[in-house]
């Protein structure tokens, strides 16, 4: 293939990488007002009174809002497909503040020190009241996270707020305690993930103008351009034919921008002031008042028959919804249909969880998406399987992994795995690391020895039955084409990918054309860059489009040039009569369409969304070495296997593996959440919340195996998310193969990994 | 108050708060490859260099530039593409928000040290931190940029 | 972020001095500003020490002279220090965040914030540091860390020839400050510990200290006990006060073990990160 395969540098890299005015922040209009977020200090409380009046006196500040100026139309934040499977439950302000940094006062001035100056002089009485911080007496907790009679859900998700139950999720397949019965061997435990935190280095941010017409513009670091849209115009209750939504560059997401934190305060004040204003959350309001992962407890047992095989797998959980249910519900049942499938061969599944409001800050979306948090206990759980059945952990894997055709307990009634080569990626990454020639524990020298943990992951390719992308190519009339998409490309170099694949179709040069993403006002819809989908669902959706726009320019030529299609040989910039040779260029055949009566201009637009999901897959191997004394952990060498389908820019998928890899590793090893006992995050900023720099991570060996998906353009699956997936597990199985330890939370920090030793 | 500055080689004559940092005064002026990471020191987006070695700006006051010679990535454009094209061959730049910080660093290791090692480079750019390579490619590309490959 | 009403910059010590005993008794002393960033409050002065000549290194006689407004680089990078005791100086700054920080951050600004979790104090102890101090002169920096007075920090000495010293760091990832760091000195008079990050600073186990000089037979791991009981630990955001204890005693065991092999390959301190 021309195109699909390269590895093209991103087409933004220059741009990006000379400082020019990009981002967010740096297009900002000179004036723009700034706002400023007053911030609950207390877990649960109401506020009694707020008196702004000397706050107002600060020369340069315009206005501050309290809950009593804002709209009282409930709302969610979270970025999905409408009807939201979040709960309706947030205000922009209200007299109840649900966690430490919950919104009290918006301090809109002239510069960012007068409303600095404000804040500090808004008078809040607060009667505080007793958190909800401990999810195993979340429920039926005398403190109601959520008493509000209008907290609204569009369709059952097994919530009941009174009880503190944002939702909950119950998937029997099967007799779990009948075939637990039968089994030869049976493992329990009990594993914790945390709340971590997304940390994208550009923090959220937008700013607001009113344009010529007197719309809204907003302009935002965002994956999510048009639920943006649609949650301005619901909360401010303004038509969203007022309201242009535009993505430039941004700084990073991870998931975290498929969470409107700042877009609807900024919009508030701008459209009620009808004057630009900026809100950039600062580095600490980043980490402490946006969305995490959500943090969940697994009991977690599996049987298996002494032939080896899986009959088993129960996993019930306790989640923290946090206090909104943003994205609570949808990342806990994601992560069954992307953990249980492995293996499926067995006759019993559960996998179950109330999600529960607490006091903490919401959870959210965080790259893998709930399966981070279901493959991390399973895939722990099955290497204790196989050390209590005495066999090679990998053994007991590829004995009860689910092969091509295949059907699993969870999946959708005809839903059968459609490609993967599964076997092969983990014959490869048992190659890469010597699985089989070397010992799985060695010592290393007198306090450290060494070990090696495998972990496999699935994740998905956009939603399936629900997402859905439209892509748009035009002849430009100039013969050179654009491509207009509402994905957001957060850096991963979605748009470079997208470009790949059109011209790939239409068989001209990368430079032949351009991208244009992410303006509500100008692309077709798109849901925006989460779920691994921009690949699978926007790149199928160009692919359509530039096979359609293909057709059409085929046609055209066929009529000016007198002949038919069939006669035509077409580079994508010069068609060729394969008779007599004559040629004609795109740019003299749009000269001729761009002027009279007859002709108009080329464009193509296609949509594409699927029944399916079709899983991505890792296969890893860690090996660490682990202080004894300590229980210090150093990771020495992380080697993986990812089978994406076609690898359509082998350069940015690897890039893509090594990132999710490292961030795994972060969430394994370093990157602690840790609330005080009245309820305030403390790891909020990068001196106690620390993410791995570039001595931490030891190193990073990535390969591929493809396969063909046969529902995705040239055969892609997703890369985005499955690469973060098995970095915890298999790094407590190297751990335990090291030094016997078994430690069940995250991250596994020398104290921890030393209780571990010391059980 | 009234300072003269030298950014880029360039003087410059403007009014500052007293307790400004360099990197406020920079982006004023429309330094955008200078970036706020964090309020912790820890991030190293905000990396210029002050007489040739890297700073913080977020951390540095302004005042005390007076008198000294400040460098920001657009003051090495020749060097700074060079190094940006080392990278985009290898996938690293990625969302660019932090590498910008990162290649001041990069540009200041290979002033500093003659044929550093892979062990090197990390240490002298463990300052800057990045959520999207992983480093891995980050590395790749800095060790084309230190030996000259073509790009 | 630092934010402050007045910006004061005297150009003399005589005129520091006046400023921070007088009208600015509580106002903060400006040195590398890393710390200061921190901050949240509006200060209605900060003094600022850059104009006061304090950035140097010198060899006087014996001795090293280092400017309290020397950067942690600059100390780090010395030609001499990459040998004075092994290298203990470089190695205790190397691991500190990153050179952009280190190029801004001062010596003099580290030793007086007597930080709990800082590296270079116990390195400095070991090295048996001095610090003089524009009023009170001269004093050990042991002595400095429970010295009280408002004063400032001119330059911290150290002798040119050192016995074999050594540092070890616990931390829980490369950027992270320790959450235990220990120090010893074994010289003519016998050995010294010194245990930081407990969280408190750095001090001496000086019954621990006296067990490992008299040396008998399991005296590392007695003075390990000793220490873990003698000094106060308690529990923060790095680590709890039990696990601390527990550590301390790897901590003399390692220290030992490296003052010890000293002479065989000095300056290349095992890499426990």
């Amino acid at each position: 293939m021309k195109h699909v395969g390269k590895g093209y540098k991103k087409i933004d890299s220059a741009m990006i990488l000379s400082g020019r005015a990009v981002y967010t922040e740096d297009l900002v209009p000179a004036h723009a007002l700034v706002i400023k977020v007053l911030r609950s200090p207390h877990a649960f409380a109401r506020i009694v009174t707020i008196d702004t009046a000397a706050a107002m006196r600060v020369p340069g500040v315009v206005a501050i809002y309290t809950y009593k100026d804002v709209p009282q139309r409930r709302f969610t934040l979270a970025g999905q497909s409408y009807p939201e499977p979040s709960a309706y439950d947030k205000l922009l302000l209200e007299p109840l503040v649900r966690y430490v940094g919950d919104e009290v006062a918006f301090v809109v001035a002239e510069s960012e020190k007068a409303a600095k100056q404000a804040m500090w002089l808004i008078k809040v009485t607060y009667e505080v009241l007793d958190p909800v911080l401990d999810i195993h007496t979340a429920l039926d907790h005398p403190s109601v996270v959520h008493p509000e009679e209008d907290l609204h859900y569009n369709f059952p998700v097994g919530g009941d707020p009174k009880r503190n139950l944002a939702c909950s999720y119950n998937h029997v397949v099967g007799d779990v305690e009948g075939e637990l019965a039968k089994c030869d061997y049976v493992v329990e435990e009990t594993y914790f993930d945390q709340a971590a935190s997304q940390t994208a280095m550009e923090t959220f941010r937008t700013f607001c103008t009113i344009d010529q017409f007197g719309r809204l513009v907003c302009t935002s670091s965002t994956q999510i351009p048009f639920h943006v849209r649609r949650h301005i115009a619901h909360a401010l209750d303004i038509p969203a034919s007022k309201v242009r939504v535009i993505k430039p560059r941004i700084g990073g997401g991870f998931g975290s921008k498929q969470t409107a934190c700042t877009e609807l305060i900024c919009a508030f004040v701008t459209w009620t002031l009808k004057k630009p204003a900026v809100l950039i959350l600062d580095r600490k309001e980043a980490m402490n008042c946006s969305t995490s992962r959500h943090a969940r407890e697994w009991k977690v047992r599996l049987g298996a028959t002494k032939d080896g095989i899986i009959q088993v797998i129960d996993m019930v959980a306790i989640s923290d919804a946090g206090a909104y249910g943003t994205h609570a519900f949808t990342t806990f049942t994601a992560g069954e249909h992307k953990s249980v499938p492995l293996y499926n061969k067995g006759k019993a599944v559960r996998y179950s969880s109330n999600i529960v409001y607490t006091n903490h800050m919401p959870g959210g979306a965080f790259r893998g998406y709930g399966a981070t948090e279901a493959l991390w206990p399973l895939e722990c759980a099955v290497t204790k399987l196989a050390k209590k059945m005495g066999i090679d952990e990998i053994e007991l894997r590829e004995k009860n992994l689910i092969n091509v055709g295949e059907t699993s307990l969870v999946y959708a009634p005809d839903e059968v795995l459609e490609s993967g080569n599964l076997k092969e990626a983990i014959a490869k990454v048992k190659t890469m690391a010597r699985w089989d020639e070397r010992p799985k524990s060695w010592q290393i020298d007198e306090h450290h020895r060494g070990g090696l943990g495998i972990a496999l992951a699935f994740q998905g390719s956009g939603i399936a039955n629900i997402d859905n992308a439209t892509v748009e190519i035009r002849l430009n009339d100039e013969g050179n084409y654009i491509l207009y998409t509402g994905s957001t490309d957060m850096g991963t170099g979605s748009n470079t990918v997208l470009l790949q694949m059109a011209c790939e179709v239409l068989g001209c040069p990368m430079e032949a054309m351009s991208c244009y993403e992410a303006d509500t006002d100008v692309v077709p819809f798109d849901p925006g860059s989460y779920a691994s989908s921009t690949t699978y669902v926007t790149g199928t959706a160009a692919k359509l489009a530039a096979e359609e726009l293909r057709q059409k320019i085929m046609q055209q030529f066929a009529t000016l040039l007198e002949t038919d299609t069939a006669n035509i040989d077409f580079d994508g910039l010069t068609a060729r009569t394969l008779d007599d040779g004559r040629t004609m260029t795109t740019k003299e055949m749009t000269a001729k369409l761009s002027v009279g009566p007859t002709y108009g201009q080329l464009s193509a637009t296609a949509t594409f969304g699927s029944h399916t999901s079709p899983p991505p897959f890792m296969a890893s191997i860690a090996e660490v070495s682990v202080d004894t004394q300590t229980g210090q952990v150093v990771p020495i060498e992380f080697y993986s296997v990812v089978d994406c389908g076609t690898i359509v820019n082998p350069t940015l998928a690897k890039v893509q593996a090594e990132g999710g890899i490292v961030q795994g590793i972060g969430m394994a090893l370093y990157e602690e959440v840790r609330y005080s006992q009245a309820g305030q995050l403390e790891t909020n900023n990068f001196m106690l919340y620390k993410i791995p720099d570039r001595t931490d991570t030891g190193k990073v060996t990535v390969d591929f195996v493809e396969s063909y998906e046969p529902t995705g353009a040239f055969g892609v699956k997703s890369i985005g998310e499955v690469v973060i997936n098995t970095s915890c597990p298999a790094i407590q199985g190297a751990i335990l193969n090291a030094c016997g330890a078994e430690p069940t939370e995250l991250p596994m920090i020398p104290e921890v990994v030393f209780e571990a030793m010391h059980k | 108050m009234e300072v003269t500055l030298t950014i880029n080689d360039k003087k410059i004559n403007i009014d500052i708060a007293q307790d400004e940092a360099l990197l406020t005064t920079l982006r004023n002026l429309g330094y955008y490859s200078v970036r706020c990471g964090c309020e912790t020191t820890n991030c190293g987006l905000c990396t210029v260099w002050l007489d040739g070695k890297t700073i913080l700006s977020c951390a540095y006051p302004t005042f005390r530039a007076v008198g000294h010679s400040i460098t920001t990535l657009e003051g090495l454009a020749d060097e700074a593409a060079y190094l940006g094209e080392c990278l985009a061959s290898e996938g690293a730049d990625q969302c660019g928000y932090c590498t910008t910080g990162m290649m001041m660093s990069a540009m200041a290791l290979k002033r500093e040290k003659e044929n550093p090692t892979d062990e090197d480079i990390k240490a002298f750019l463990k300052g800057n931190l990045c959520r999207c390579t992983g480093y891995e490619s980050q590395l790749r590309g800095i060790r084309k940029y230190l030996r000259g490959d073509e790009v | 972020m630092l934010t402050c009403v007045r910006m004061l910059q005297p150009t003399t010590l005589d005129e520091a001095y006046e400023l921070i005993t007088t009208r600015h008794k509580t106002a903060p002393l400006l040195a590398g500003g890393c710390w200061l960033r921190l901050g949240k409050r509006q200060w209605p002065a900060v003094i600022d020490l850059t104009e006061l000549e304090l950035e140097y290194i010198v060899k006087d006689g014996d001795e090293y002279a280092i400017g309290a407004m020397t950067t942690q680089r600059d100390v780090e990078t010395y030609e001499a220090f990459q040998h004075l005791g092994g290298g203990i100086l470089p190695q205790a700054l190397s691991s500190i965040l990153g050179v952009q920080f280190r190029n801004m951050a001062t010596i003099g600004g580290s030793v007086a914030g007597r930080f709990g979790f800082s590296d270079i104090i116990p390195a400095l102890l070991a090295l048996k540091a001095d610090v003089v101090l524009y009023k009170a002169g001269r004093m050990s920096l042991e002595d400095y860390l429970t010295y009280d007075k408002r004063d400032i920090l001119i330059e911290i000495r150290i002798k040119c020839e050192q016995p074999a010293v050594a540092l070890v760091a616990l931390r829980k990832s490369a950027s992270d400050f320790p959450y235990l760091v220990g120090a010893m000195r074994h010289d003519a008079v016998g050995y010294s510990i010194y245990i930081g990050g407990r969280p408190g600073v750095a001090v001496k186990a000086k019954r621990a200290s006296s067990i490992l000089t008299a040396g008998r037979e399991n005296a590392v791991a007695e003075a390990g006990e000793a220490a873990a009981a003698e000094l106060f630990f308690e529990s923060n955001s790095h680590a709890s006060s039990s696990y601390r204890q527990a550590m301390t005693k790897v901590l003399i065991e390692r220290l030992w073990y490296t003052v010890t092999t000293a002479g065989d390959n000095a300056g290349e301190v095992p890499a426990w990160k």
